[in-house]
C-alpha cells in the first residue's frame, strides 16, 4: 500500500499535471475582460396566482429568447418595450402567443412621477392585472443598459434601405438574447406563511374577546416591487402600535380591562384573507384541552364581541370609513364603536359603509370572512370602496404614507376601544355641550411617534408578497419579535385552501448581444483563409529566410 | 453557434503550430517527441517562474498599473531564457537551427495552450459574441514569431562573438509581455487595436533577429575561414 503510493508520487505524470494546473490558473486570473458584451440586471415577474382555479396573470418565468420589439412575431421571442409603449399599444393579441416572453420597462423613480405619468401607470397596472398569459412576464426599470438594449433591439426593428445592406445585416447585425439566469426552486407544498397572534389577557375566565386584524402581505400587478406600504403596511403598524399602547393598561391587576384583546397579523389576505380563514376555521374547532392554542384563544368557550380588521389607514383623507356587512344592531359592539370613533373626533367624517356579503366570489373586505361564520366584525379603512386600485398598486410607496395621519387614527381606534372595553360613558365625561375640554384616556405621546416611524420602516417599506418565501418568513419573524415586546405571541401556519401561490416574484435576467448563426461561416471562411496565407508563408519560409539572411549578408556585412 | 465559434476560435490558435511542424519541413528533421520534450520544459519552467515571483512579488496583484514594479516582475522572464537555453542544450539534438526550430515551436505551443485554451472553453462558447476571443487566438501566431525569435536569440547569446548585437534584440523579446502592457495602459490600446501593435511589434523583433543571425552567420564563417 505504502509503497503504491509512493510510487504514485513519483509519476513524473504527476509533476506535469501539477505544473499545467498551476501555470493555467496564475495566467488565467491575470487575463483582464475587454469590452462588455453582456449586462445582467433584476427584473420583476408579473404576479401568478391562482383561485378557485382560475389563473391569473403569467404563468412562466423562464426566458431564452431572442429579443424583438413591440409589434413584431412574438412567437418564441422576447418582446422588449416600454411602459408607455405598451400603454398606446394595442397588445390584446401578444397576451395570447403561447411561448415567449415580455420585458417592460418602467421609470426607475416611480416615487417622483408627476400627475399625468402617475394617471398613465395606474392605467398601465390595471391593464397588467387583468393579463392572463402563458408568457413570462417580466418589468425592470429603466437604465442605462435598457437604453442601449431598446436602442438595439429597434434599430433591427428597422427595414434596411437596400437589399444589400439588408443582407449584411441578416449576417453580421447584432441580436440580442435575454435569458432568465436564476434557478429558482418553485414553491413547495410544505411552505405555509404564518399567522402572528399576539394577544392582552384580562386575567378573568368570564371575560370577552376583542380582535384586531391586519394582513400582512402586498400584491400587485408587480409583487416583487410593491411595498405596499398602505395596504397593509399601515394596517400592520398600526395592529403593532396599538398592542403597545394598550398593554400598558394590561401590565397591573389593578388596570386590567375586562377584556381579552388580541391582535392578529394574517398570511394572505390578498389571497381571499387565507390568513383570516384558517385562524377562524381553527378557532371553530373548539380546540379542547390545551392551555392557549396557536389561535392564541385559551379555551373553547372564549367569546369574540368584536373583530376590528384594519386596512388602509395612513392615507391622508378626511375620513375613516367603517365597512360592515350589514347596518350593526343599536346596542352591539361595532355601533358602540362607531358612536365613539364619531364623539372622539367630531372634525373626522366617520362613515358607516354597508356592502352585501357574496359567498360565491372572494371576500372584498377581511370583516366578510368573520361574518360568514357568524362572527362580528368591521373594517376600518380610509378607503370608501373596496375595489379602489390603491389597495394593489405598485404606487403604493412608502412616500404615500402620511405618518402624522396614521397616528392620529392609531390614536382614535385606541381611544375609541379603550373606553368601549372599560365602559366608559359614550358621550364622554359631560353630555354637557358647553364644556369643550379635552378628555382622554391616553396620554399625549402614548402613540410614540419614533416607534411608528421605525415600524414604518421595518414592516410596511419592503415588498412582502406572499409569493417570497424569504420576505414572508423574515416579515413574520419580526413581527413575532417585535410583538412578544408586549403581550404573549403565537404562531400557526397557515394552509392555503382553494388557492394557489407561485414563488418567484424576481429573476436575474441577462442580456447578450449574440450574431446569427450564419456570422459564424463567415468567420469560419476567415480563419480558413488566414490559415492558408499562413500555410504558404510556410512553406516557402526556409528559402525566402535564407534568401534574405543571404541578401543581407551580401549587402552589409 | 457557441461551440463552432470555439472551434474556429481553436484553429485560429493552434493550427499555425501544426502547420508550421508539418510544412516548414521542420519534421524531417526532428520528431515530434522533442516538440513535446520542449512544452515540457516550458511547463517547468513557467514553475520555476512562478515559485520566483511568489517569493519576491507576493503583494504586487493589486489593482493600477505603475511601471517599475511591473518591470521588475517582468525581470522575472529573463527565467524564460535559462529554460530555453538549458532545454536546447541538453534536450534536443541536431543541428542549431533544427534545434531553434523545434525548441520555439513547442515552447509557443506550450505557451499557448496554457494561455488561451482554459480561455477559449469558457469564453468562447458563450452564447454572447465577442471579438475578443478571434483578436486572443490571432495573437498566438505574433507569439509564435516572437518565440521562434527567443529561441534563437538564446541560441546566439552564447555562441556568437559580438554580444552586443545580439542582447538588445533579445531585451526586445523578454520584455515584450511588460511593452504590450505598458502600451495599453498608456495609451489605453485595446482590441484590434493592441492586436495590430503586437503583430507590427513581433514581425520587427523577429525581422531584427534575422538581422542578428546573418551578422552572426557572417563572423562565425569568417572564424572558419
Amino acid at each position: 500500500m505504502q509503497e503504491e503510493i509512493i510510487d504514485y508520487f513519483r509519476n513524473p505524470a504527476l509533476l506535469f499535471y501539477v505544473t499545467l494546473m498551476l501555470t493555467v490558473c496564475v495566467v488565467n486570473s491575470s487575463h483582464q475582460v475587454g469590452d462588455v458584451v453582456e449586462t445582467e440586471f433584476h427584473a420583476y415577474r408579473l404576479q401568478q396566482y391562482e383561485i378557485s382555479g382560475n389563473m391569473y396573470g403569467s404563468k412562466n418565468h423562464r426566458v431564452s429568447y431572442e429579443a424583438v420589439s413591440l409589434g413584431s412575431r412574438a412567437l418564441r421571442r422576447t418582446m422588449v418595450t416600454t411602459w408607455r409603449e405598451l400603454l398606446t399599444h394595442d397588445v390584446d393579441d401578444m397576451w395570447a402567443y403561447s411561448t415567449g416572453a415580455v420585458l417592460v420597462f418602467i421609470p426607475d423613480n416611480i416615487d417622483e412621477l408627476n400627475d399625468i405619468d402617475r394617471k398613465a401607470f395606474l392605467d398601465l397596472e390595471a391593464k397588467l392585472l387583468e393579463v392572463k398569459t402563458d408568457l413570462a412576464v417580466y418589468v425592470a426599470p429603466y437604465n442605462d443598459d435598457a437604453a442601449s438594449i431598446l436602442n438595439d433591439v429597434n434599430t433591427r426593428a428597422e427595414k434596411a434601405p437596400s437589399a444589400v445592406q439588408h443582407l449584411l445585416q441578416s449576417l453580421s447585425g447584432n441580436t440580442i438574447s435575454i435569458t432568465s439566469s436564476d434557478q429558482l426552486p418553485e414553491l413547495t407544498d410544505a411552505y405555509k406563511p404564518l399567522n402572528i397572534v399576539g394577544r392582552l389577557s384580562s386575567g378573568d375566565r368570564a371575560s370577552l374577546t376583542i380582535a384586531f386584524v391586519a394582513h400582512y402581505d402586498t400584491a400587485s400587478a408587480i409583487p416583487g416591487i410593491s411595498p405596499g406600504a398602505d395596504s397593509n403596511g399601515s394596517g400592520v403598524v398600526a395592529l403593532l402600535e396599538l398592542l403597545a399602547v394598550l398593554s400598558k393598561f394590561y401590565d397591573s391587576p389593578s388596570t386590567r380591562p375586562p377584556y381579552n384583546l388580541l391582535f392578529m397579523w394574517t398570511a394572505g389576505g390578498k389571497l381571499n384573507y387565507q390568513g383570516t380563514r384558517h385562524w377562524i376555521d381553527e378557532f371553530q374547532k373548539g380546540i379542547e384541552g390545551g392551555d392557549f392554542l396557536d389561535s392564541g384563544l385559551n379555551r373553547k368557550d372564549d367569546r369574540i364581541d368584536l373583530a376590528i380588521c384594519i386596512e388602509s389607514i395612513g392615507r391622508k383623507t378626511d375620513g375613516l370609513y367603517m365597512h360592515a356587512g350589514k347596518t350593526p344592531a343599536d346596542n352591539s359592539a361595532a355601533a358602540q364603536l362607531f358612536r365613539r370613533l364619531s364623539t372622539i373626533a367630531p372634525k373626522k367624517k366617520i362613515e358607516l359603509v354597508t356592502k352585501k356579503i357574496s359567498l360565491t366570489t372572494a371576500s372584498s373586505w377581511e370583516h366578510e370572512k368573520f361574518n360568514i361564520k357568524r362572527m362580528p366584525a368591521v373594517t376600518l379603512s380610509t378607503l370608501a370602496s373596496p375595489t379602489d386600485p390603491a389597495r394593489n398598486s405598485i404606487l403604493d410607496l412608502p412616500s404615500t404614507l402620511d405618518e402624522e395621519e396614521l397616528i392620529e387614527n392609531v390614536r382614535l381606534i385606541a381611544e375609541a376601544v379603550l373606553g368601549y372595553i372599560l365602559g366608559l360613558p359614550e358621550t364622554g365625561p359631560s353630555s354637557d355641550a358647553r364644556i369643550k375640554s379635552e378628555v382622554s384616556m391616553l396620554s399625549k405621546d402614548a402613540v410614540d411617534k419614533q416607534r411608528v416611524h421605525h415600524f414604518i420602516r421595518q414592516f410596511a417599506s419592503r415588498p412582502r408578497p406572499i409569493g417570497d418565501k424569504r420576505a414572508t418568513e423574515s416579515v413574520t419573524a419580526n413581527l413575532a419579535s417585535a410583538a412578544a415586546g408586549y403581550g404573549q405571541v403565537f404562531k400557526s401556519a397557515v394552509t392555503i385552501n382553494d388557492a394557489k401561490v407561485f414563488g418567484i416574484t424576481q429573476n436575474r435576467l441577462v442580456a447578450e448581444r449574440v450574431k446569427p448563426a450564419v456570422f459564424e461561416l463567415v468567420i469560419a471562411a476567415g480563419v480558413i483563409g488566414y490559415l492558408s496565407v499562413f500555410y504558404y508563408i510556410t512553406t516557402h519560409s526556409q528559402k525566402t529566410v535564407e534568401g534574405v539572411v543571404a541578401a543581407i549578408r551580401k549587402s552589409i556585412f | 453557434m457557441s461551440f463552432f465559434h470555439f472551434i474556429n476560435c481553436f484553429a485560429l490558435s493552434f493550427a499555425p503550430y501544426f502547420i508550421v511542424y508539418k510544412y516548414s519541413g521542420i519534421n524531417e528533421y526532428s520528431s515530434i517527441w522533442k516538440c513535446a520534450t520542449a512544452s515540457g520544459g516550458y511547463l517547468l519552467t513557467q514553475l520555476a517562474k512562478l515559485l520566483l515571483l511568489a517569493t519576491f512579488f507576493p503583494a504586487l496583484d493589486g489593482e493600477g498599473f505603475s511601471i517599475l514594479p511591473e518591470f521588475l516582475k517582468s525581470c522575472a522572464d529573463i527565467v524564460d531564457v535559462i529554460g530555453l537555453h538549458l532545454l536546447m542544450t541538453n534536450f534536443l539534438a541536431g543541428k542549431g537551427e533544427v534545434r531553434i526550430v523545434v525548441g520555439g515551436l513547442g515552447w509557443g505551443l506550450a505557451h499557448s495552450v496554457a494561455h488561451r485554451l482554459v480561455l477559449l472553453w469558457v469564453g468562447a462558447r458563450g452564447t454572447a459574441f465577442s471579438w475578443r476571443w478571434i483578436q486572443t487566438s490571432l495573437d498566438s501566431s505574433a507569439d509564435l514569431m516572437m518565440i521562434v525569435s527567443l529561441a534563437c536569440l538564446t541560441w546566439m547569446i552564447t555562441r556568437s562573438p559580438n554580444k552586443t548585437i545580439v542582447s538588445p534584440v533579445l531585451a526586445m523579446c523578454v520584455f515584450s509581455t511588460f511593452v504590450y502592457q505598458t502600451v495599453q495602459q498608456v495609451f489605453s490600446l485595446h482590441g484590434w487595436g493592441l492586436l495590430a501593435f503586437r503583430f507590427v511589434y513581433s514581425i520587427a523583433t523577429a525581422f531584427l533577429t534575422v538581422i542578428v543571425y546573418s551578422a552572426n552567420r557572417t563572423t562565425n564563417a569568417r572564424k572558419n575561414e
